[in-house]
């Protein structure tokens, strides 16, 4: 059976490992908080004392870890994947980042003899405990297809997305749905309100659009707003450049994106992006 | 049993009147379509010379027609409903009118000593047929209440909206969400099939937000989900921006749904409905992807 070495063993890394001894497989773990390794050796996994250790032990390696800075750094660093990744080692590369990093990734791992798999994990920490996770995978098909006995292990599902660079995309779309959604929601509860109907007739209208937006609403709804930092405008740029570069017509994102624009300058509280354009489109109902 | 008279019975009015049929209820036609009433009498409906005759004989009137003005001529004009309305009799107004036309007729349905609730059908014909639509209602609640009875008959759920007006609304509001949503489907599509995304990423993607949606759009792309079956989405959208612009609230998002629309009829020889329309605006732009 191949071994397979998780680098980034925290709430996301830790319940995949466990998967994978569960289903049999020889793991070897690397993180720098000693004490999840602790807790995972004690299931069963071999501790390493770098990425570079780690890689020179395993046939695949999984990193899960958080932002594009610390992903390049693990892999590309001094003691980090590459420096150990044996020929023919595939990398999969499961953490939040954008298609640009996971690309130039790609070349230096592949530049280096070393085989690159692009993953986005759909799902929660819970989720992947029950063993309900969704893989979506993106980069060379017979690569992919390599790594589908590791996927099922850890989650149910493994979709594959599209060449490098797809999976991570998919987030960007992701992003533009929940802007656009948010966006029209607030337009409209502004043109309800402006036409005199109540706030439980409107979340009727809303209620057979899924729990979520229904609990989402009622917290603003009740004046409880967020400043939490949220990417959601970012990613949305992020998607209309892209469409800009390709010449993809997105009349609807563009225009949420003007609005989201439009909203940023009035945004001195830092609120995230729901709440932003709440504030933004309540500012435009007439006060009585 | 109370009588109960139609008044209009085209894509929505007859299988309405079908289920009422269906559950017992004595129903009276009237259409100037001689034809869909003569369809409905073989099912056991009677037909009527005038929506006075009919409003005459009925307990409770619904009226399912198309226009502010062809209902305000229906309910108001001479032969009209409220020349043989009898006292204490009930108007139900089911059609896709705006919220002041309701609450002005509701205002002379009840000056003359009748009763008036106002509806809005949330389907479409086959969803009536499969008894499945959904009312909204609006007016003094325990009218509503005692007409319950009757939705129930004819479709699934009714929900009371608030007072006058407010069905006839929330009908838009919830129709300027059901087309900024099915366009943004497309759209959000399109820009992962350009940027090389495959389409079971995309549905895998929509799936986990919204089943319903993510059904519909498997169905498109297998071809099997283009319809032509009337739907007012569009109507119902541009009414919502006229109302919109006449109170100056702003609304660029739908402003820019609308334009879309537009557009998209332009094209739209086949006459596929609403969601098939959109599919199809946004299709060469799916296929450069």
């Amino acid at each position: 059976m191949v071994t397979v070495g998780l680098v980034g063993i925290g709430e996301m890394g830790a319940p995949m490992a466990r998967n994978l001894l569960k289903g049999g497989y020889p793991v070897q773990v690397f993180d720098i908080d000693q004490k999840q390794m602790d807790i995972l050796s004690q299931a069963g996994a071999r501790k390493s004392v770098s990425a570079k250790d780690l890689a020179s032990q395993s046939d695949v390696v999984m990193t899960v870890l958080t932002y594009p800075k610390v992903v390049e750094e693990a892999v590309l660093g001094e003691g980090g994947v590459i420096a150990g990744l044996k020929k023919g080692a595939i990398l999969i590369e499961c953490s939040s980042i954008d298609h640009e990093t996971s690309i130039r990734l790609a070349q230096k791992v592949e530049g280096g003899g070393g085989r690159y798999v692009e993953a986005a994990l759909r799902g929660r920490p819970y989720t992947i405990e029950s063993k309900e996770l969704g893989f979506l995978t993106a980069g060379k098909r017979e690569t992919v297809q390599e790594c589908e006995p590791i996927f099922t292990t850890i989650g149910n599902k493994a979709t594959y997305v599209g060449d490098l660079g797809a999976a991570k995309l998919l987030k960007i779309a992701g992003a533009m749905l929940n802007a656009t959604e948010t966006a029209v929601t607030y337009e409209v509860l502004a043109w309800c309100m402006s036409n005199g109907i109540t706030k439980d007739g409107f979340l009727e209208i809303i209620s057979s659009r899924g729990p979520r937006r229904v609990n989402q609403l009622k917290e603003i709804l009740d004046g409880r707003l967020e400043t939490s930092p949220s990417w959601v405008a970012k990613d949305l740029y992020h998607g209309v450049e892209l469409a800009g570069a390709k010449e993809i017509p997105t009349p609807i994102l563009s225009t949420v994106n003007a609005v989201s624009n439009m909203a940023k300058l009035q945004n001195k509280e830092g609120y995230r992006f729901s709440e932003m354009l709440w504030r933004y489109y309540e500012g435009t109902l007439k006060k009585p | 049993m109370i009588n109960i008279g139609i008044i209009g019975v085209g894509h929505m009015g007859t299988p309405m009147a079908k289920n009422l049929l269906a559950a017992g209820y004595p129903v009276s036609v009237y259409d100037i379509d001689e034809k869909q009433m003569d369809n409905l009498a073989q099912a056991g409906a009677k037909k009527s010379a005038s929506a006075k005759d009919l409003a005459s004989q009925s307990d409770v009137v619904l009226t399912v027609l198309t226009w502010p003005n062809v209902v305000e001529e229906a309910v108001l004009g001479e032969g009209g409903v409220l020349a043989g309305l009898k006292k204490g009799a009930m108007l139900i107004e089911c059609s896709s009118i705006d919220h002041e036309t309701s609450i002005r007729i509701g205002g002379k349905v009840e000056a003359t000593g009748c009763r008036y609730v106002e509806a809005a059908l949330m389907g479409r014909p086959f969803e009536i047929e499969a008894h499945n639509l959904l009312f909204l209602s609006a007016g003094k609640k325990e009218l509503v209440q005692e007409c319950e009875p009757i939705f129930l008959a004819i479709g699934k759920k009714n929900l009371y909206a608030g007072e006058l007006g407010t069905a006839k609304l929330l009908k838009i509001a919830n129709a300027m969400f059901n087309a900024t949503e099915t366009i943004i489907t497309y759209e959000a599509l399109t820009w992962c099939l350009g940027n090389k995304i495959s389409q079971e990423g995309f549905l895998e993607l929509l799936r986990e937000r919204r089943p319903d949606r993510a059904a519909n759009l498997e169905r498109l792309m297998k071809g099997t989900g283009l319809d032509t079956h009337p739907s007012w989405t569009a109507k119902d959208v541009y009414h919502g921006l006229k109302y919109g612009e006449d109170k100056d609230i702003p609304t660029p998002l739908l402003a820019t749904v609308n334009s879309l629309i537009n557009l998209a009829k332009a094209q739209n020889r086949e006459g596929y409905s609403f969601g098939g329309m959109m599919w199809k605006f946004y299709e060469r732009a799916r296929k450069k992807g």
